[in-house]
């Protein structure tokens, strides 16, 4: 392991497929940070946040464990208030994002906020009805499938 | 002994000050004061009346029985409202531009070709310098290996447009270096096959090629006339880090001025008209040769027609009475620039517009105070006067500030309109009543920094700025530095802070902060500091500012914690005397009419 000033990425060995989360990479590189992305015994995204914060020159890290969590530290923070956490399912545009943040924390520009992946569902599925209404839909039938199905579970 | 109250309804506040008059001199008690319910002058006033009234008796452990009577101020009938109009457009047509900032483009230097999409550049036989657009379902692994094939194969690439924010990691895949401006969100409006010059400064620099009219038409081969055509693209492109501007034979782009209408100026000696495109100074003379002024009016049909008719109908509304028979008598034009899109930009520039901001200020005959009166003492039991005009109310308020003396002029600096009357040595009061004030300011910061939001605006013009440095420590707007013992609110990260009662409100613009506190100051300044001087002109007997000798400033917007020093300032350059003024030696600026309600009594009985 080197000495030269980089973001540390610390993750658990237990992670099978490691190219899941090169978006997170590739959010650093964007910014213009350099990186090294170490493997460790130890599956807690915090402790390998912190302990790769701690090691950092540049006191940022970013431990990742197999349950997909991903968290950004910072080594002048409270050990267990980590600065961001997000999750591997959140989409790759999150997993970015949260590289970009690691980067921007030391440029010390505002972070990008990170997308509610949900939200962008629900807003595509709102576009699609919308897009679906040119058929007539039939508002009485679903009234009543809804109020059938309450009934039928007691309500 | 009497006890009374003197309650003095101003447009922002409504304040009380009770007293205690004994045969030869007056004690106050205390004060009140409490925001004005509904609009000055109406029947709606009584709630804000009723509670300033009480919070100043609670202080003073006294009942509303004990009072033999209450004053309150025969309100100037004046209104003030605020408008914007755009004199500048730019419109893009067939050709365009993109420049904006993305925060991390690639590469650096200038290219000059043909644009190409990624997609299509397999296909292509043929060997001129080229362009490429990368749209964003081409991700940038691929996008990066196409490039450098195309490069190895001896195809000359130029420079890239990239849709994603990939700028930075296309740059370090490809084994040259060419400019590459990304996050270009409206790239399919990116016509292949058009000459196109992009251009990519160092970081901390700013285009240079691009930014100068002579700089496009040495690319793109213009002769003078369509170099004319340019100068908005090339006006628009100053000050960014990277840039592109794209050609197409015969498209133009055009800053059209707007049509926005006459103001017609009716003065009781001269008429005059004058287009609001001339701008703010030219309309401020038309109205200084007119002065007295009667009435103003807005051409029919055009925005100042409509703005100023809005004005009227207002205050028509306030105090029943036709619109005919509402006269506007005064008007302060601002010259302002608004951020606005440029119609046919490619990544949502904005191109800053002149624009004039624009306050009018319109007078009635009488504000229905009396009934004010009738409703108030029904409701308290209490006899209620109305007292004497406003500003000689102010006056004698103003002269309680220790180390004040006649003659005195005050500067009443208020919401919605800045107010200025003179008493001379032998207790003679001049005044006059002028558009702009807060509201205006509010106005300006929030178009001049294309905020939309004017509550926003307002806790800019009221409170001072800090930058968040670590997520620990801000950089205040004087420069000393604050340390916090806890983590800071990640979303107020690296931002401009309004650092309002102990919070900190990210401003979700990205101006730096200095920028930010120039807006603020320069609006404050264009609007108080000018209206100072003209009010002081107008009030001064000999017409000449020189002759004034002591200015105390009061109102809501002496409180601000910069207007009074830059009123200051601008007045000690004419040898005034200028200060916030204190009323009682406790009140501060606040409670001026109030006190002079109080102290008239005494006099009106002398005069018995």
């Amino acid at each position: 392991m080197n000495n030269n000033p980089t973001i540390n990425v610390y993750y658990s060995n237990e992670i099978k497929d490691w190219s899941l989360y090169t978006s997170l990479l590739w959010g650093i590189e964007e910014e213009g940070l350099p990186y090294q992305c170490v493997s460790k015994e130890l599956n807690n995204a915090v402790k390998l946040a912190y302990d790769a914060a701690e090691s950092s020159r540049l006191s940022v890290g970013i431990g990742i464990d197999n349950t997909g969590d991903i968290i950004l530290h910072y080594q002048k923070l409270d050990k267990n208030k980590p600065l961001f956490k997000i999750n591997i399912d959140e989409g790759h545009i999150n997993l970015r994002n949260l590289g970009a943040n690691s980067a921007r924390l030391i440029k010390g520009i505002p972070f990008k906020t990170f997308k509610d992946k949900n939200v962008e569902e629900k807003f595509e599925n709102l576009l699609d009805i919308e897009k679906s209404n040119e058929e007539d839909i039939d508002i009485e039938k679903i009234v009543t499938e809804v109020v059938e199905k309450l009934c039928g579970e007691g309500v | 002994m009497k006890l009374i109250a003197g309650i003095d309804i101003g447009n922002a506040t409504t304040e009380t000050a009770v007293a205690k008059i004994h045969d030869e001199r007056i004690e106050f008690i205390s004060s009140g004061i409490v925001e004005t319910t509904g609009i000055k002058g109406t029947i709606e006033n009584i709630h804000g009346i009723f509670s300033s009234l009480n919070q100043a008796l609670k202080k003073g452990k006294l009942d509303i029985k004990d009072l033999d009577l209450v004053r309150i101020n025969e309100a100037a009938p004046v209104i003030g409202d605020v408008a914007m109009e755009t004199i500048t457009e730019t419109i893009i047509t067939e050709s365009t531009m993109i420049g904006h900032n993305p925060s991390t483009p690639g590469g650096v230097g200038l290219g000059v070709g043909y644009t190409i999409n990624i997609k299509n550049i397999k296909k292509l036989k043929e060997k001129k310098p080229l362009i490429v657009i990368i749209p964003k379902d081409v991700d940038f692994l691929e996008a990066s290996s196409n490039i450098d094939k195309a490069i190895r194969s001896g195809l000359d690439i130029q420079g890239a447009i990239v849709q994603n924010d990939d700028g930075v990691l296309i740059n370090n895949r490809i084994s040259r270096v060419i400019p590459i401006v990304d996050e270009v969100s409206l790239i399919e409006k990116v016509h292949e096959g058009v000459k196109t010059a992009i251009e990519v400064a160092p970081v901390g620099g700013v285009v240079e090629i691009l930014s100068n009219p002579f700089g496009i038409a040495t690319e793109f081969s213009l002769d003078s006339q369509e170099t004319k055509m340019i100068v908005p693209i090339a006006r628009a492109l100053i000050g960014n880090r990277s840039a592109v501007v794209i050609k197409t034979p015969k498209g133009d782009v055009k800053e059209r001025k707007i049509p926005s209408g006459k103001i017609n100026v009716l003065g009781k000696r001269r008429k005059m008209n004058i287009e609001v495109d001339e701008g703010a100074s030219e309309i401020m003379n038309v109205l200084k040769e007119c002065i007295p002024i009667e009435d103003i009016k807005g051409e029919p049909g055009t925005n100042a027609g409509g703005m100023l008719e809005k004005v009227r109908q207002v205050m028509a509304n306030l105090t029943n009475n036709h619109p005919n028979s509402i006269k506007i008598q005064d008007l302060l034009a601002v010259d302002t620039f608004v951020p606005q899109k440029v119609k046919g930009g490619l990544a949502g520039e904005f191109s800053m517009e002149n624009a004039v901001g624009i306050a009018a200020m319109v007078k009635s005959d009488k504000l229905q105070m009396q009934m004010i009166a009738n409703e108030l003492e029904k409701d308290i039991g209490v006899e209620v006067e109305v007292g004497g005009i406003e500003a000689d109310m102010a006056i004698r308020g103003a002269l309680t500030t220790p180390g004040s003396d006649t003659p005195l002029a005050i500067l009443d600096m208020g919401a919605g309109s800045t107010d200025a009357s003179l008493i001379s040595r032998d207790g003679e009061i001049k005044s006059m009543h002028l558009a702009g004030a807060g509201n205006m300011v509010t106005m300006l910061i929030n178009t001049e920094l294309g905020l939309e939001d004017k509550d926003l605006a307002e806790d800019i013009k009221k409170y001072s700025l800090a930058k968040v440095e670590s997520l620990f420590h801000i950089r205040h707007e004087d420069g000393s530095v604050e340390f916090f013992e806890n983590q800071l609110d990640p979303k107020v990260f690296a931002r401009v802070v309004i650092l309002k009662e102990g919070n900190m409100i990210p401003i979700p613009i990205n101006e730096s902060l200095e920028k930010i506190k120039m807006v603020r100051k320069t609006s404050k300044e264009r609007v108080f500091v000018t209206n100072a001087i003209r009010a002081l002109k107008m009030v001064s007997t000999t017409g000449n500012i020189r002759d004034i000798d002591y200015v105390a400033l009061l109102g809501g917007s002496a409180l601000d914690f910069e207007i009074p020093q830059l009123v200051t300032n601008s007045l000690a350059q004419y040898g005034i005397v200028s200060g916030r003024a204190n009323i009682r030696g406790i009140e501060g600026p606040r409670n001026a009419v109030a006190t002079g309600l109080v102290l008239s009594y005494e006099e009106g009985k002398e005069n018995e």
